[in-house]
């Protein structure tokens, strides 16, 4: 059992043990900058991202005063194309790691409930979806899809991204329900759903946090990738993915093109894992290899 | 091979030939092997044996906790307040269970979530069972907080398990086994986890909190010292079944069982000019290793070749008195010393 149970399930302490490791207040920092620049920053722009501003001058422009980050080979505002593909990154990301945690969680917390035979059935589902590279399988159902609205990609982001969930909350589900407060529990009266939601859910939640966490940065370079390869978020609507791959032609004369958006890309993505093994240790402190 | 168990009418629990099997990687094993007792009324039963003997199986069972691969095998039957909990339905079990019956665990330590305020615990019991609101349950438990003398209840309740010591900790199963005024308490090694002297205060709130409710006890414990002063009848399991039962003062005089004798020998008293106690050698073999015949032989000081081929049936022996030992029919082998029975 982790220490977090053992005190207590206390947020507190854990949010000050995250405050005080300073690779997770750099990484938080991080992100809720760009998550302000993204949410606020379009409104911000003098130009909008699919506005074509002049195909005949403007074309693979420099990073400039009036063009923070250049143009690209339509002539249009980098800056702006980034800032609003980000927020389609992060809210498909965001999204989707929360379709498949709560696919995951309820998937586990059923098998891991639930009688020894049909935990194996479900388990060996989840076996048979984990043994298909989750890239191929999206491959094969996008490459099919000539017109796929965004919302359509974030469930099958998640739908395709929720077997580890599900294994990690099976195996803490079966190892509480052998704990003597849930046998204390069935002692004085509680019925399965009381029991599965008041005393074995808290204990999942900070293994979930963190898994979750991690995914998030999984997802956004799934997306990116798919994106880049004209599969994802599709043109002209911008995605760091696309945006990439948009400056990919370009690149030994308009570098800004693809570099801006593949900096941001790997800021968040570094952030939210640094956040993760942050947020890991301050769950489980005893657990720091220090 | 268990003969009927005589229990009064008016008894609260009465359970009959209880058997529980768990099918394992080595075959099936019966831990509670035909355990059959009764407790009356605000009467506190003991309920004594080393690890191992099944004693804590038999407290889960009353309470049909438990789960597969453990099975209660049919011809098994536990009556409650006039209803047999073997053939009821989840629902009313679930209103048996923490209203009318209630168990205190060995480790406080444990048998608490973590991730809950003591008072919370306590007002989660209250709720599963009855109609009350947030405020309502609370109120309730602070209140069970002090009747258990726990002090500043308001601020403990809010206090999570790590913050509060062992004692207390206990002090909270204990209320939160209280709360809905059960009429059995199953208590299985309450203090066993505890400092001595904690021990002793503890039993003291068990043993008056069952007297102001006239509820009844099953005392589960290795400690005959506790029995002693808690308990009006004993019965003694060894090896999944009880091989003797007495009224706790006749016990305590004339143990019938050699296994009770060894467990009265090994128990520490003051004023004794001892200088080592005695113990019993050896160890409660696991189930599926039991002998076919009296399951206490090889460990027995008595034991002569009856014992080995033949298991002793549960002699009643009047007043309350019975004992699984094939010396109740030939005491005059009791009398051959230990050393004469070693060199035979």
């Amino acid at each position: 059992m982790t220490a977090f149970l053992a005190s207590g399930g206390d947020w507190q302490s854990v949010l000050r043990r995250l405050r005080v490791d300073q690779r997770s207040t750099f990484a938080a920092g991080a992100l809720i900058s760009i998550a302000a620049l993204v949410l606020f920053g379009p409104l911000l722009t003098a130009y909008k991202p699919f506005e074509q501003l002049d195909i005949a001058n403007l074309v693979n422009a420099r990073p400039s005063s009036q063009h923070l980050l250049g143009t690209d080979a339509f002539s249009r505002d980098v800056l702006s194309r980034v800032l609003s593909g980000g927020r389609i990154s992060l809210v498909v990301a965001l999204s989707a790691v929360f379709i498949e945690t709560a696919i995951g969680v309820t998937w586990g917390m059923i098998a891991g409930l639930a009688a020894s035979r049909i935990d194996a059935f479900m388990m060996r589902c989840v076996d048979a979806a984990m043994s298909v590279p989750r890239v191929l399988l999206l491959l094969a159902i996008l490459a099919t899809a000539p017109q796929l609205p965004v919302w359509l990609l974030v469930v099958l982001l998640g739908a395709t991204g929720w077997f580890g969930t599900a294994r990690l909350v099976r195996s803490e589900v079966r190892a509480l329900r052998n704990t003597d407060f849930v046998l204390a529990a069935r002692a004085l009266g509680a019925e399965s759903s009381r029991l599965a939601i008041r005393h074995v859910l808290p204990h999942v939640v900070g293994p979930v946090l963190v898994a979750s966490t991690l995914a998030v940065g999984q997802v956004i370079v799934l997306e990116a990738g798919l994106s880049w390869l004209g599969i994802g978020v599709r043109p002209p609507q911008p995605s760091w993915g696309n945006i990439i791959r948009d400056g990919t032609e370009f690149l030994a004369t308009a570098p800004w093109v693809s570099i801006a958006p593949g900096a941001f890309l790997v800021i968040v993505v570094l952030a939210v894992s640094a956040l993760g093994d942050g947020l890991r240790d301050a769950l489980a402190p005893r657990h720091l290899p220090r | 091979m268990t003969e009927p168990h005589h229990a009064p009418n008016d008894a609260l629990l009465t359970l009959t030939n209880v058997r529980v099997t768990f099918r394992t990687a080595d075959g099936l094993i019966t831990p509670v092997d035909g355990v059959s007792f009764h407790i009356a009324r605000g009467e506190t039963l003991a309920l004594v044996g080393e690890s191992g003997c099944g004693k804590s199986l038999t407290a889960l069972t009353i309470l049909r906790l438990i789960d597969a691969p453990g099975r209660i095998e049919a011809g098994s039957s536990i009556v409650f307040d006039g209803r047999e909990i073997l053939t009821l339905g989840d629902k009313e079990l679930r209103s048996i269970r923490g209203q009318r019956a209630a168990m205190i665990f060995q480790e406080p330590m444990t048998a608490l979530n973590p991730v809950y305020s003591a008072g919370a615990q306590i007002a989660e019991v209250v709720r599963t069972h009855t109609k009350a609101s947030k405020a309502e349950a609370w109120q309730k438990a602070v209140e069970m907080l002090a009747a258990v003398g726990i002090p500043s209840p308001e601020i403990r309740a809010k206090q999570f398990p790590h913050q509060l010591s062992g004692g207390m900790r206990q002090r909270v199963m204990i209320a939160m086994a209280l709360v809905m005024n059960p009429s059995l308490l199953i208590a299985d090694e309450p203090t066993t986890a505890l400092d001595v002297t904690i021990q002793a205060q503890l039993l003291d709130l068990l043993r008056e909190a069952q007297r102001a409710r006239g509820a009844s006890m099953l005392l589960i414990t290795h400690d005959l010292g506790v029995v002693a002063e808690s308990a009006q009848r004993v019965a003694v399991m060894y090896a999944g079944q009880i091989v003797e039962e007495a009224p706790v003062n006749a016990l305590f005089a004339s143990p019938q069982h050699p296994y009770t004798e060894g467990l009265l020998a090994a128990m520490p008293r003051a004023g004794s000019r001892r200088e080592r106690l005695t113990t019993i050698p050896g160890t409660v073999p696991p189930p599926g290793a039991w002998p076919s015949g009296c399951r206490f032989a090889d460990r027995c000081a008595y034991a002569w070749s009856k014992c080995t081929a033949e298991a002793p049936p549960l002699h009643q022996l009047g007043s309350g008195r019975s004992a699984r030992c094939h010396l109740v029919v030939e005491p005059a082998r009791r009398r051959a010393t230990h050393t004469e029975t070693v060199s035979a």
